[in-house]
């Protein structure tokens, strides 16, 4: 007989061979069935959810820190190119407004009416 | 299967207890795979917590081909394959057949460590298998995985799974055989 089949023959539980290859082939197979001595930490679980925890923490210190080093960088950024381009504040083309005072509160009061109208009215209705 | 996704998107929407039952199912397989590749206990520990580290990262990739027992397998065997590399421990060829068979049979290390009991002496011969030999006999008897599921644990084709358990087991009996002073003189 192969040793595939005895090996098939003696999972399936024969217990008619009794030749030296059978009877070693039992041993191995009841032994490979014991738990090996290594086990995990009693407070395994605690263990790994403190270390995901603490994960976490740093994690978000670090998004942290990325996030105030790019605000800093932005304004150096910023500071650098108002410097380099000699920045003036202007309203360039919307300084003709300034000879329409009345357009500019027309214009608020417009859309103040605007959307007190679609408080008011439009969205009631529709609710 | 459905247990599966149940538990997973529990633990995708940051339930803590979920994520605790997934460990106490999965433990004792991922003990058993780390604790077959890796001979120091001190690094064993620390990669079983890893393996759950990485489950807890990934598990929303996790996308339900395959049960989820099998796919934190996968993980604990790759942590330690990766880790026995770190370590330049050979993994990735299994030996030539007849000189390795030659070599662990003749080889006595395993019977000086246990003589008296037959578990223990098996047990430390596993020890001295090839790391996939290892796996695939851990897999098999001890965690109760079939062929298919072996094969997607550690990657290899199912053909390889059976020859790798055949090859494995020949050699402990072989072994055994010789122990139990029964090996017939041809």
């Amino acid at each position: 007989m192969k040793d595939e089949e005895l090996q098939y023959k003696i999972e399936q539980g024969d217990a008619q061979d009794t030749s030296a290859d059978a009877e070693a082939y039992r041993k191995v197979f009841s032994s490979l069935q014991h738990e090996p001595e290594f086990s995990l930490h009693a407070s395994f679980e605690d263990l790994v959810i403190q270390r995901i925890a603490a994960k976490h923490i740093k994690e978000s210190s670090r998004d942290g820190w990325w996030f105030a080093g790019g605000i800093l960088l932005f304004i150096i950024g910023l500071v650098v190119a108002i410097i380099l381009i000699d920045f003036r504040p202007d309203v360039g083309v919307y300084s003709f407004l300034k000879g329409y005072p009345g357009l500019i509160i027309f214009a608020l009061l417009f859309i103040l009416a605007l959307n007190y109208i679609d408080r008011k009215f439009i969205r009631n209705v529709s609710h | 299967m459905t247990d599966d996704r149940a538990l997973v998107s529990r633990i995708i929407s940051g339930d803590v207890q979920a994520f605790r039952q997934l460990i106490r199912q999965n433990e004792r397989l991922v003990g058993h795979m780390v604790g077959r590749l890796i001979d120091s206990s001190e690094d064993r520990e620390e990669i079983c917590q890893d393996v759950f580290m990485k489950v807890y990262e990934k598990i929303g990739e996790f996308n339900f081909q395959s049960q989820l027992s099998t796919w934190i397998g996968t993980i604990a065997y790759r942590h330690g394959i990766n880790h026995l590399r770190k370590k330049k421990i050979k993994v990735s060829d299994i030996p030539d057949e007849e000189s390795f068979t030659t070599h662990f049979i003749a080889d006595d290390q395993a019977d000086s460590l246990a003589e008296q009991d037959m578990d223990d002496y098996v047990l430390k011969l596993v020890d001295h298998l090839p790391p996939q030999y290892k796996t695939v006999l851990t897999l098999y008897h001890l965690d109760g995985k079939n062929y298919t599921e072996i094969g997607e644990i550690t990657g290899m084709p199912e053909g390889t799974v059976k020859n790798y358990l055949f090859r494995a087991r020949n050699l402990l009996k072989e072994k055994v055989k010789k122990y139990m002073g029964k090996e017939e003189w041809i």
